[in-house]
C-alpha cells in the first residue's frame, strides 16, 4: 500500500498548490480516457450498440404507439428486458474497471475527501476499541504542536474513548495511542494544500484496508480497533455551493466522456 | 501446472476482487464509479424515460378519450371491420398469377382466389405506379390529384422536374464573405393533391400504418404512422445516383441514374472518391461533398479493403457489405448523414466496385421520410438501417452493367428482406385499423428480368442460358408472404392483395419524338437533323406537338407553353384529332404488328381541377411496345422503331387494357369492373365512414362472413391466362 500511496503523491504532487478542482477534472477526465478504451476493448460493442438501438426503439414505440395500450405495455416488457441485456453486455468492462478504480477513487479520497487542519484549528480523535475494560487504559501521547483543549472523554457504553486536539504547527506528526500494553499511532496533518490525509486508521482485514489506504492497518493483537481524526470536509466550490468531491468526479468523467466517445469509438 | 494453477487461483482472486468492488453494498454506496455510472445511468434514464411516458400515456389516457368523443370521433361505431391488410405489389400480373395459381405454384394466393376474390384490377391512364398508387389512395382520377407521370414540364422551360414533390433549398442565408450558411431547413413542397384515405380515418379515430406506398413524400401528417415510398429522393436529392468505381483505363463520366468513377493507384493502393450531397457553401464553388475512399486489393483471395470515413470495410468479390454509415462534412459543423452499400464487382483485371446511392439515414434523416418524424428513427433504431430511396432496386446499375443479374437481383431480395420486416412489424402494431405496405420488387424484377422469359427478345441474355424462373420464382415468394399474412391476420381481418399494374414484355420502342419530326409536328433548329436531351434542338416556334415521358404527348399550345404557337380552340382540336386519328394502327416495320392501340384525350378521362397539368394525349402502346428511350427523356434521334436492348425488358406503359393489376381479398368481393380508385372508397365505408363525394371510385359490395372453401378449382376463379 505505500507502494500505491507513493505512486500517487507523485501523481498529485504537481496540483498541491493548486485549487482541488483542477486535480478532481484532470483526473476525470483520465478516468474518462481510460474508461473509454477499456469499453473499447475489452466489451462487445457490437452487442452494445445494437441493445442501445433496441432501448432507444422501444422507447419510441412508446411514444409512436401511445394510443395502444397493448403496444404500449409489450413495449415496457422489451425495454426492461433490452435494460437487463445492457447491463449484462457491460459487466465485463465494469468487471475490468471495478478494482482500479476502486482503488483510484480510495485515493482521491484521501486526497480530495477532508482538508487538513489549518494552525489553531481543533479536531475531535475518536479511539474505538472492543472491550469496554480497555476505555479506561486508553491515553494519548501527542506531540510538539499538538495540545488537548478539553479532557478525555470515556464512554465504556460505547467503547469509544473522544479527546478534542487543537494544532499548533504546519506538518506531518503522529499521535501516539497506549492501550496500556502498547501504543498505536495516528498520523495528523495540518496545512493548507492538497495532502493526503488518512481520517481512519483500522484494524480491519483486506477489504478495509483497500478502502482506507491511507495508514498501515492496526495491529491484530491491540484492544484499539479504530482510530479517527475528524478532519474538515473539504466541499468542491462551484460558484455559490460546495459539493462532495465525487459527485463532480461522477458528472465530469461521464461528461468527458461523451465528448471523447466519438473520438475513441466507444460505445457504452 | 502449478503456475497454470497459480495462474487460475490469481484469475479467481482478481475475479472475487472486482465482483465484491461491485457487489458490495458499502462500497457500492459509497464509491460509484463512473464504469459503473455509465451502464447503471442509462439503464437509469432508459427506465426513467420509459415510467415517465408510461406515466404521462396513463394520465393522459382518459383525457385524449374524452378529446376524442367530444370531437364526434366514434370509431369504429359503425365499422363493419376492425383490421384491414392491404398487401401491395406493385406490378403483380393477373395473368402470371392466373398462370401459376393453375400450376399449384401459389398455394396461397390460390387459396385466397377459391374462398374469397381474385379479379383483374382496373388501373389508371396512363398505367405507371406514381399515378395508379396515387389514385389508390385517394380514390379520385389524375385530374384530381395532379400526378400524370414521374416527370412533368415546366411551361415555360420545357424542361421536366419530379411529379410529386419538389425539394428547394434554405429560404435564407447568412453571407460571411464569400461563404454563405443556410439557415433554417430545406422546404419540401407536395405537389401530389387530394387527401389520402387514412387521413380521413385518422380523424374519425383509426389508426393506420403505412408502410412504403408509392408518391407519400413529403410525409402528411395524419393519424398513424408512415413511411414514404417511391419519390423520396438520395442524399443528392436525385431519384438514385449509383457510384461505379473501376481501375480500368479511362473511366469517368456521368450515365442515367449513376456515375462512373475512376481509381487512381498509389504504390498497393487505389484511390478514388465518392461522391455526396452538394456543398451547402455554394460560394466556395459549386463542387458536391466527397469522401475519399481507399481500396486495397487483394487479387489471390479475391476480396480487397475498402476504407472510407474512418471505417475499414472487408468485402470478397461478388459480396455486398453491410450498410455503410457516412458522414459528409460541409464545415460550420454542418453534415450530411448516409447510408450505401457497396458490392464487389471484380478485382482482377480491374477493381470495380459499386456503391448503391447514398440514401438518407432513417436513424438519422436528413429531410423527413416518416410521419412522425421518428417513425423511421424507430424503425431503424430497431431492424438496423435500411433502404429509403423511392426507387430503391437500382435498374439503372442492371441497365448499365454496373450490376450483373445476380448481384441486382440479390440487390432486390435485401430490400424485399427489409421491407417485410418493417411491415410484419406495422401488423403486430396495428391491432385495429389499416395496415397497408407496397413491395415494389414484383415491379423491378419483372422490369429487368422479362427478357429471362423469352429468348426471341432483342435484350435476351446473350452467350449464357436465360434464367427463365426468375420472376416464377418472385411470385412464388410473394406468394409465400401472403401465407405468412395471412397466419398473422387472424380470420376477422380483411386482407387484400392489390397490384397497381400488370406486365407485359417491352420488345420495340416507339420513338414518338422522332415519329413527331418526322410527319412536321416537332422542328428542329436549322442545322440540326437530331436533338440532344430535354429538346435542345428544338425550334419552338415551328412544333406544334412534342413528347414528353412515357406516354404523354403535349401541344405546344399558344398562352399555355412559353413559345406556343397551337391556337386554343379549334386549330388544337383539329390537331388532337389528326394526331389520335393518325397515331393508333401505326405499324412497326418489323414484323407488321400494330404499335399503338389507342391514344386517349385526357379531356375524356381526366376530370378535376388540375386537369391543365396533364398531357393533352396519352399514348396507349401495344403489348410488346413502349415509348422509346430516346423519346422518354426529350431528344429527337434514331429511327421511329427501335429495339429495346437494355435489360429492362418488360413494361407496363401501354394501353392500361392491356396491363390490369390484381386484386385478392380473403373476402368474397361482388360486383364487376373493379378498379384501383375503389380501394379508397371501399376502406372507408368498411369501416363506416361516409364516401366523400369527390371520389371517383365507387366501394364494393364485400361479404365479411367467411366464404366456405369451394372445392373447385383455382382456374375457376381466375380470369383467361395468356398462356
Amino acid at each position: 500500500m505505500t507502494l500505491v500511496n507513493s505512486a500517487f503523491d507523485f501523481a498529485f504532487a504537481p496540483f498541491a498548490d493548486r485549487p482541488p478542482l483542477f486535480a478532481l477534472v484532470v483526473f476525470s477526465v483520465a478516468t474518462a480516457f481510460v474508461l473509454l478504451l477499456v469499453y473499447r476493448f475489452a466489451s462487445n460493442q457490437r452487442a452494445i450498440r445494437r441493445v442501445k438501438n433496441l432501448l432507444q426503439a422501444h422507447l419510441l414505440e412508446v411514444r409512436l404507439f401511445q394510443d395502444q395500450l397493448g403496444v404500449v405495455w409489450s413495449a415496457y416488457g422489451k425495454l426492461l428486458r433490452a435494460t437487463f441485456s445492457y447491463l449484462g453486455w457491460s459487466l465485463l468492462p465494469l468487471l475490468i474497471v471495478a478494482l482500479p478504480i476502486t482503488l483510484l477513487i480510495a485515493q482521491m479520497e484521501l486526497r480530495l475527501g477532508s482538508r487538513p487542519l489549518l494552525p489553531g484549528e481543533s479536531a475531535l480523535l475518536v479511539v474505538r476499541v472492543d472491550d469496554p475494560a480497555a476505555v479506561d487504559r486508553i491515553s494519548l501521547q501527542l506531540p510538539e504542536g499538538v495540545v488537548e483543549t478539553a479532557p478525555l472523554i470515556r464512554i465504556p457504553a460505547e467503547r469509544q474513548v473522544v479527546a478534542r486536539l487543537e494544532t499548533r504547527l504546519v506538518g506531518r506528526s503522529e499521535i501516539l495511542v497506549n492501550d496500556g500494553a502498547a501504543s498505536a499511532s495516528k498520523e495528523i496533518v495540518t496545512g493548507s494544500g492538497l495532502e493526503r490525509i488518512s481520517a481512519q486508521r483500522l484494524r480491519g482485514g483486506w477489504l478495509d484496508r483497500l478502502l482506507g489506504p491511507g495508514e498501515d492497518a492496526l495491529p491484530r493483537s491491540s484492544p484499539v480497533t479504530s482510530i479517527t481524526l475528524e478532519y474538515p470536509d473539504r466541499p468542491i466550490g462551484l460558484g455559490l455551493v460546495g459539493v462532495n468531491w465525487l459527485v463532480v468526479y461522477f458528472v465530469v468523467t461521464l461528461a468527458a466522456a461523451f465528448v471523447m466517445k466519438p473520438f475513441i469509438g466507444a460505445e457504452f | 501446472m502449478p503456475r497454470n494453477s497459480s495462474c487460475r487461483a490469481f484469475g479467481r482472486r482478481a475475479l472475487f476482487l472486482a465482483l465484491a468492488c461491485l457487489l458490495l453494498p458499502s462500497a457500492a454506496a459509497a464509491y460509484v464509479g463512473p464504469g459503473a455510472g455509465f451502464a447503471v445511468l442509462s439503464s437509469f434514464l432508459t427506465l426513467l424515460l420509459a415510467f415517465f411516458y408510461a406515466f404521462l400515456a396513463l394520465l393522459t389516457w382518459p383525457v385524449r378519450q374524452l378529446w376524442r368523443w367530444r370531437r364526434g370521433r366514434k370509431a369504429f361505431q359503425k365499422a363493419r371491420v376492425e383490421r384491414v391488410i392491404i398487401v401491395g405489389f406493385d406490378g403483380m400480373d393477373p395473368e402470371l398469377a392466373a398462370r401459376w395459381m393453375r400450376q399449384g405454384k401459389l398455394p396461397h394466393l390460390a387459396r385466397l382466389a377459391r374462398t374469397g376474390t381474385f379479379r383483374p384490377l382496373a388501373t389508371t391512364h396512363p398505367p405507371i405506379s406514381p399515378v395508379a398508387w396515387s389514385t389508390f389512395l385517394t380514390g379520385v382520377n389524375p385530374g384530381k390529384h395532379n400526378i400524370y407521370d414521374f416527370l412533368a414540364r415546366d411551361r415555360q422551360t420545357y424542361l421536366p422536374f419530379l411529379s410529386s414533390a419538389q425539394v428547394l433549398g434554405p429560404r435564407r442565408w447568412l453571407h460571411f464573405g464569400r461563404r454563405a450558411i443556410p439557415i433554417g431547413r430545406p422546404e419540401i413542397k407536395a405537389l401530389r393533391k387530394s387527401k389520402p384515405f387514412w387521413q380521413y380515418l385518422g380523424e374519425a379515430g383509426i389508426f393506420s400504418s403505412i408502410i412504403r406506398v408509392p408518391v407519400t413524400f413529403p410525409p402528411e401528417p395524419f393519424s398513424g404512422v408512415l413511411l414514404s415510398g417511391m419519390c423520396v429522393p438520395d442524399l443528392r436529392g436525385s431519384q438514385g445516383t449509383f457510384s461505379f468505381f473501376s481501375s480500368r483505363e479511362g473511366t469517368g463520366g456521368k450515365q442515367e441514374g449513376g456515375v462512373l468513377l475512376p481509381l487512381v493507384q498509389e504504390g498497393e493502393v487505389w484511390r478514388g472518391e465518392l461522391t455526396g450531397p452538394e456543398n451547402p457553401f455554394p460560394e466556395e464553388g459549386s463542387r458536391d461533398l466527397t469522401l475519399p475512399l481507399r481500396i486495397r486489393p487483394d487479387a489471390v483471395r479475391r476480396r480487397v479493403e475498402v476504407e472510407i470515413d474512418g471505417q475499414r470495410i472487408g468485402l470478397r468479390q461478388g459480396e455486398y457489405s453491410d450498410w455503410i454509415s457516412l458522414r459528409f462534412r460541409a464545415g460550420f459543423g454542418i453534415n450530411a448523414q448516409g447510408i450505401c452499400r457497396m458490392y464487389l464487382r471484380s478485382v482482377q483485371p480491374d477493381i470495380e466496385l459499386y456503391v448503391t446511392p447514398v440514401q438518407i439515414d432513417p436513424r438519422r434523416p436528413a429531410l423527413p421520410i416518416s410521419h412522425p418524424y421518428a417513425y423511421s428513427i424507430y424503425l431503424g433504431k430497431l431492424h438496423g438501417p435500411f433502404s429509403t430511396l423511392g426507387l430503391a432496386e437500382d435498374t439503372w446499375a442492371l441497365n448499365h452493367g454496373a450490376l450483373d443479374d445476380p448481384a441486382f437481383l440479390q440487390q432486390c431480395y435485401q430490400i424485399h428482406a427489409e421491407r417485410e420486416q418493417m411491415f410484419f412489424d406495422a401488423l403486430d402494431k396495428t391491432r385495429r385499423g389499416a395496415c397497408i405496405c407496397v413491395f415494389d420488387i414484383t415491379d423491378r424484377v419483372q422490369h429487368m428480368f422479362w427478357r429471362h422469359m423469352e429468348p426471341d427478345h432483342p435484350a435476351a441474355p446473350k452467350g449464357e442460358p436465360p434464367d427463365s424462373g426468375v420472376i416464377e420464382t418472385l411470385y412464388q415468394r410473394m406468394d409465400a408472404l401472403v401465407g405468412r399474412v395471412l397466419d398473422r391476420a387472424g380470420p376477422d381481418a380483411l386482407v387484400l392483395v392489390v397490384s397497381d399494374h400488370g406486365f407485359k414484355s417491352f420488345r420495340r420502342g416507339f420513338n414518338l419524338n422522332a415519329w413527331l419530326h418526322r410527319e412536321g409536328y416537332l422542328s428542329l433548329v436549322s442545322g440540326s437533323t437530331v436533338s440532344e436531351q430535354w429538346f435542345r434542338h428544338v425550334d419552338w416556334q415551328r412544333t406544334r406537338a412534342y413528347g414528353m415521358g412515357l406516354n404523354g404527348l403535349y401541344l405546344n399550345l399558344s398562352g399555355r407553353e412559353r413559345h406556343g404557337i397551337v391556337q386554343p380552340g379549334e386549330e388544337a382540336d383539329a390537331l388532337l384529332g389528326e394526331l389520335r386519328e393518325k397515331l393508333p394502327g401505326i405499324t412497326d416495320p418489323d414484323g407488321g404488328r400494330v404499335a399503338i392501340r389507342e391514344v386517349f384525350d385526357t379531356r375524356e378521362v381526366y376530370d378535376g381541377p388540375y386537369r391543365e397539368n396533364a398531357p393533352d394525349l396519352l399514348v396507349g402502346y401495344a403489348s410488346g411496345y413502349r415509348a422509346a428511350w430516346e423519346s422518354v427523356n426529350g431528344s429527337v434521334q434514331g429511327e421511329v422503331f427501335l429495339d429495346n436492348m437494355r435489360a429492362w425488358s418488360g413494361d407496363h406503359c401501354i394501353d392500361p387494357h392491356e396491363v390490369p393489376g390484381v386484386l385478392f381479398a380473403n373476402r368474397v368481393i361482388s360486383g364487376e369492373d373493379h378498379s384501383i380508385a375503389d380501394v379508397a372508397p371501399t376502406i372507408l365505408q368498411l369501416f363506416g365512414l361516409p364516401v366523400p363525394r369527390h371520389m371517383d371510385g365507387k366501394p364494393w359490395s364485400v361479404r365479411m362472413e367467411p366464404a366456405p372453401a369451394p372445392s373447385g378449382p383455382v382456374a375457376a376463379a381466375a380470369p383467361s391466362a395468356g398462356d
